[in-house]
């Protein structure tokens, strides 16, 4: 090893410090270096009387209550990042292989949204479900309470019997109603997608042929009609999605109102009911 | 000699030099290697700690051959420092010397 390898070396090996710090050891080295030379010394007995430059350096980074397993450490990172660089370089693919990684983070992201949609979609169809079957409960319950009232008040019994079913169907079925209009939107959402997948798909190889097309009718080849039927295709695709879109949106802000009015409904329905009885 | 007395009893005799007259590295290291034979690995490293802890301080100064040298002068913190190291090895040196003597050996 001579002087400057040595220098390298060990400026290498005390990065962590200063700069000022490190261009300061490395002067008093290389001075002492250079004064045993002149003592008589040649260059490589000089430096080996440092003794080993893994204990000169710990000695030196412990000066500083430095770890020097640390520095260690890092630079075999940095050296195994290096060397993923350099094979990045040699291949030359470094961005194919960013493209490729983003596309595939974004299907993962596309597909995680998806199983989040079919789980609220499952979800929303076993409310509904749920909420059919707790109508007719409802007004089961209805009927019981209105029975045991009925059982004091002898009297236009039997009249009240049918007023009060007649009421009682009558909220079913408009319960029902809105369970129904419900049901058909679930419907209308899967189908909207089934549709949209092939129009997805169509969109997307039409907008890539349009491309090539584009290409070739540059370079001179006689597809001008492709071109144009590719453009209609496309553009009609696109068309069509955004309509199929816009259709579920739509239909989003009305399930809000089916279900406001829904709610409301039932508060009718039960004021109606504490009002018959205080009547009575 | 043993490894572990040479680095205990470097920083004592590093102290007294410079406390004699201020040094620079080279003329350090050949006036410790006159007492204790010494690698210049250890020496530096040890001259760089006792100025981090403010027992040196250190001041360049043209030579009349090569580039400016830079000088170590003892601080007053490091003068205490070096009488307390001292007074340790006094104390040290007598109850070895005194044991030794006790066990028959002189």
């Amino acid at each position: 090893m001579n002087k400057s390898e040595f220098l390298n070396e060990l400026e290498k090996r005390i990065r962590v410090l200063e700069k000022d710090e490190i261009k300061d050891i490395l002067a008093e080295y290389s001075q002492h270096i250079e004064m045993r030379i002149e003592s008589g010394l040649s260059e490589a007995d000089a430096i080996k009387d440092f003794g080993s430059i893994d204990e000169l350096t710990a000695e030196i980074l412990e000066a500083y209550h430095v770890n020097p397993e640390y520095e260690r450490e890092t630079e075999n990172f940095e050296t195994l990042e290096k060397s993923i660089k350099g094979s990045e370089k040699r291949k030359g693919c470094a961005p194919l292989v960013g493209i490729l990684v983003a596309m595939w983070i974004w299907i993962k992201k596309l597909l995680i949204g998806a199983k989040n949609g079919f789980k609220k979609l499952i979800e929303n169809i076993k409310k509904l479900f749920n909420k059919l079957f707790g109508a007719f409960k409802k007004s089961e319950k209805k009927v019981e309470a209105s029975e045991k009232t009925q059982r004091t008040e002898l009297t236009e019994v039997k009249n009240y019997k049918t007023n009060n079913r007649k009421q009682i169907f009558k909220g079913a079925k408009e319960r029902c109603k809105g369970e129904f209009k419900k049901l058909t939107y679930t419907c209308l959402v899967i189908l909207v997608i089934l549709c949209l997948l092939p129009v997805a798909v169509v969109g997307i190889a039409s907008i890539f042929a349009f491309g090539f097309s584009i290409v070739f009718l540059i370079q001179g080849y006689p597809v001008i009609g492709i071109f144009i039927i590719l453009l209609g295709l496309a553009v009609s695709s696109i068309a069509i999605g955004g309509l199929l879109i816009s259709l579920i949106t739509k239909t989003k802000n009305e399930e809000t109102e089916i279900c406001e009015q829904e709610i409301d409904d039932e508060t009718d329905d039960l004021d109606e009911f504490r009002g018959e009885d205080e009547y009575k | 000699m043993n490894v572990q007395f040479k680095k205990g009893v470097l920083e004592l005799i590093v102290l007294v030099a410079v406390n004699k007259k201020d040094m620079y590295g080279y003329e350090l290291v050949a006036e410790v290697s006159r007492v204790v034979d010494v690698n210049e690995g250890t020496i530096y490293p040890l001259l760089k700690r006792l100025t981090n802890e403010h027992y040196f301080e250190t001041y360049l100064r043209e030579s009349t051959e090569g580039p400016p040298r830079k000088y170590y002068h003892l601080t007053a913190s490091g003068k205490l420092y070096m009488i307390q190291l001292e007074n340790e090895w006094n104390n040290l040196q007598i109850g070895v010397n005194s044991f030794l003597k006790e066990h028959g050996y002189e």
